[in-house]
């Protein structure tokens, strides 16, 4: 009985895994500014859960492109590299990778744009997931 | 000892319910929001209110606890055990100035933003933390 238990456990944890469809932050330490839409993909593990287009109201002719991402919360080593249990945005213009981040982070930021970015990608996000 | 397990399973639930805000609400935040729209999309209250003041502004600060991440922590004895968690929770300082959200996060985020206004209330803010921290 305990083995089948053990067993059935195992297998519970394996699939739970393969089909858990968050990653943690170091993955995402590849990413580099400029990277084209194929690149990003190709060097992240797992696919993103959801990718959309946004249209700014402040410059309607601008179109964005969003991949989300789910990031797995983590420690991190000695407090270093922390991830936050959160969505995560790559988000690009021209097939260029101009930004990654948490919304949270895009939506506090300095940069106005970057901060109607966050804004509008939520939103949307919002409506269709 | 049915007593004894009966009182632990109310005393998990108990603290089961005690509320921390996730990252996924945070998202929704944008500057300039009111206090009344931001406590609307958190659906929580804050632990704590107080002021902090830089250069003559005063700035309202409210301070919510926000659910970081979860740490293995063991398994359960038994034949059928399990993995246990813990949740890492954190304050969370969400920052007010004129009645509308200017900058929200970690004491640690405060520090180290790139945003300069925010970086000189940071000082403040942490030396206010401290003193609350240590009178309580």
């Amino acid at each position: 009985m305990n083995k089948i238990i053990c067993i059935l456990f195992c297998t519970i944890s394996l699939l739970s895994c393969f089909s858990n469809p968050k990653i943690s932050i170091y993955e995402l330490k590849e990413l580099q500014k400029g990277m084209a839409y194929s690149e990003v993909v190709s060097r992240v593990r797992k696919k993103p859960v959801n990718e959309f287009e946004i249209r700014l109201n402040s410059s309607p002719s601008n179109k964005y492109f969003i991949l989300v991402y789910e990031i797995q919360g983590s420690q991190g080593f000695l407090g270093v590299g922390r991830g936050y249990d959160s969505d995560y945005f790559a988000v690009f213009k021209n097939d260029t990778l101009m930004y990654m981040g948490y919304p949270f982070d895009m939506n506090r930021h300095p940069d106005a744009t970057l901060n109607e970015i966050g804004r509008t990608a939520v939103a949307e996000y919002e409506k269709i997931k | 000892m049915a007593i004894k397990i009966a009182a632990f399973i109310v005393l998990c639930t108990l603290f089961s319910c005690k509320s921390y805000l996730i990252f996924n609400t945070i998202n929704k935040l944008h500057k300039g929001m009111t206090k009344e729209a931001v406590l609307k999309v958190l659906e929580d209250k804050p632990v704590k209110e107080f002021t902090v003041t830089v250069n003559g502004q005063t700035y309202d600060v409210y301070d919510f606890e926000v659910k970081t991440y979860s740490n293995l922590v063991g398994m359960s004895g038994g034949t059928n055990s399990f993995p246990l968690y813990q949740d890492n929770i954190d304050d969370y300082y969400l920052l007010y100035f004129n009645g509308k959200l200017r900058y929200w996060g970690t004491l640690v985020e405060y520090s180290e933003t790139e945003d300069y206004e925010i970086s000189v209330i940071s000082k403040e803010l942490y030396n206010k933390v401290n003193l609350l921290n240590n009178v309580k």
